[in-house]
């Protein structure tokens, strides 16, 4: 009987304190949160978004070719319009920074993000582009579409210009007596192979290509910067400016670097600025990789991409 | 029924699965209003998922103190009960190797249950410690934390000693 009363005495001490472990976590779970909502700015305080884009601009994801590679050091354009997507449809946001430090790259994907930027503006949302070591070629041509362009006095700016140049490798193929099959139907299916020299006619044909993405690149700038289409062109050299230059010829609106972006939108939108970085979540995956050692893989990768990477033709801005 | 034997995987993960339950009504449901201003219809599974990832620094601080609660949710009751909830319903008990009467203190407690921290280095674990679990029927932290999850009416017939005395002899070996 004894035994009895001191089980059901242990039973009910369990369960009291059972009760208590769980009585004190939901209040301090409470309070903590009460914090936390009882201080909105902390939730939703920003009203400027940061968006980065930083490496080469690039119409591909830059998450590696399997989830379990680290990301490379890409400005995505999928990314960077997601991003902007959702400073847009944030009802916060009144302003977006795009911190800019990149040497160009793909013409479609600068469009991309350029129209994206645009489409910012019908939402009465100021765009302040804030270069930081580079906003060259591409990446000024985004820096364009924005409301204002801040950069450091030693920024790389301008290159307005497109590039498609690469290196022919069929002298040194040659020596080693291997040779180009040459198997196409249509004049210039292979145009830009490495492996054989381009044409006179081939030349002509790319080069009026480069020459039209030029122009669009110089329209873009023009209309973008409210710039005469001559002014531009003078400029469009594919020379780049340092950031005090660019002040003088007019590719920038400012020299300086954040707190000159934020004080352009303070007085623009009457706002004490407080920014949120907008950048692309990684997984959880993603994150285990990240916390790996990024070396070997690269060291990996530097190796491979050295064997199979094909030198072809690739137009960039 | 003495079965002497470890306890299998699919009653510890329905176990942990009832815990993780009752921390989403005692711990995580007041926070709700946070997550749903930032997250929206994202997962509370993939906000903490993200945890250590780019997001305002006052959800990351939300998330930090769910971890740390959820951790002496795991933690009280490992030290006072010897069980937690989950593990009462489906009979099972966790046990110091270190101590003959089983009881876990505090940093042991702390260490057993690391793995709900959802920043590095502890989510390692959260691989880790199943796949472990699967292969040695017992999770990593519990070997390095000389802890054992064993059945209630095992150690009600056989007391904890059995156990220590064993790890002791192990560890001698």
């Amino acid at each position: 009987m004894k035994k009895l009363d001191s089980a059901n005495d242990d039973g009910k001490r369990k369960i009291w304190t059972m009760v208590k472990i769980l009585i004190v976590l939901f209040i301090f779970a409470v309070l903590i949160a009460a914090f936390f909502n009882n201080n909105d700015d902390v939730v939703t305080g920003y009203n400027t978004a940061i968006i980065p884009i930083k490496g080469e601009i690039t119409t591909e994801s830059s998450a590696g070719s399997s989830p379990l590679l680290p990301s490379s050091d890409v400005a995505s354009s999928p990314e960077v319009i997601a991003n902007i997507e959702k400073a847009k449809a944030d009802p916060n946001i009144k302003a977006v920074i795009f911190e800019i430090d990149s040497p160009g790259g793909s013409p479609v994907a600068t469009d991309e993000i350029s129209q994206e930027i645009k489409s910012l503006h019908e939402n009465n949302i100021t765009t302040v582009a804030w270069i930081r070591e580079t906003g060259a070629s591409g990446a000024y041509w985004i820096a364009s579409s924005t409301d204002h362009i801040v950069a450091n006095r030693m920024s790389v700016v301008g290159s307005i210009g497109v590039i498609g140049s690469y290196i022919e490798w069929y002298g040194l193929m040659k020596d080693y007596n291997v040779t180009y099959k040459r198997l196409v139907s249509g004049e210039y299916k292979d145009t830009g192979t490495p492996y054989r020299p381009m044409t006179p006619s081939e030349d002509v044909m790319i080069q009026s290509k480069l020459d039209k993405l030029h122009e669009y690149f110089i329209q873009s700038v023009s209309d973008n910067r409210h710039m005469n289409y001559s002014s531009v062109k003078v400029l469009a050299t594919g020379e780049i400016f340092l950031g005090v230059e660019a002040k003088d010829n007019g590719l920038i609106d400012e020299l300086g670097g954040k707190a000159e972006a934020i004080k352009y939108i303070e007085d623009k939108k009457d706002i004490t600025v407080t920014t949120k970085e907008f950048v692309k979540s990684r997984s959880f995956i993603e994150s285990l990789a990240f916390a790996m050692n990024r070396n070997s893989y690269y060291i990996g990768q530097g190796i491979a991409s050295g064997l199979v990477k094909d030198d072809g033709l690739k137009i960039t801005t | 029924m003495i079965m002497d034997e470890a306890v299998g995987f699919w009653r510890r993960s329905g176990a942990f699965l009832l815990d993780i339950l009752i921390i989403n009504l005692i711990i995580i449901y007041p926070f709700r209003g946070i997550f749903s201003n930032y997250f929206g219809k994202l997962s509370f599974a993939r906000s903490m998922a993200l945890a250590s990832q780019a997001i305002p620094s006052n959800v990351y601080w939300a998330l930090f103190f769910i971890s740390v609660l959820a951790l002496l949710y795991f933690t009280f009751f490992d030290y006072y009960l010897g069980q937690t909830l989950g593990q009462m319903i489906l009979k099972i008990k966790s046990i110091s190797l270190k101590s003959d009467d089983g009881r876990i203190d505090m940093w042991t407690a702390i260490l057993r249950n690391c793995f709900v921290m959802p920043f590095f280095p502890f989510y390692i674990f959260w691989i880790v410690d199943p796949i472990y679990l699967a292969f040695y029927k017992e999770r990593f932290l519990e070997k390095i934390s000389a802890t054992k999850t064993v059945y209630t009416e095992e150690i009600r017939h056989f007391g904890a000693k059995r156990y220590s005395e064993r790890y002791k002899l192990d560890k001698v070996k």
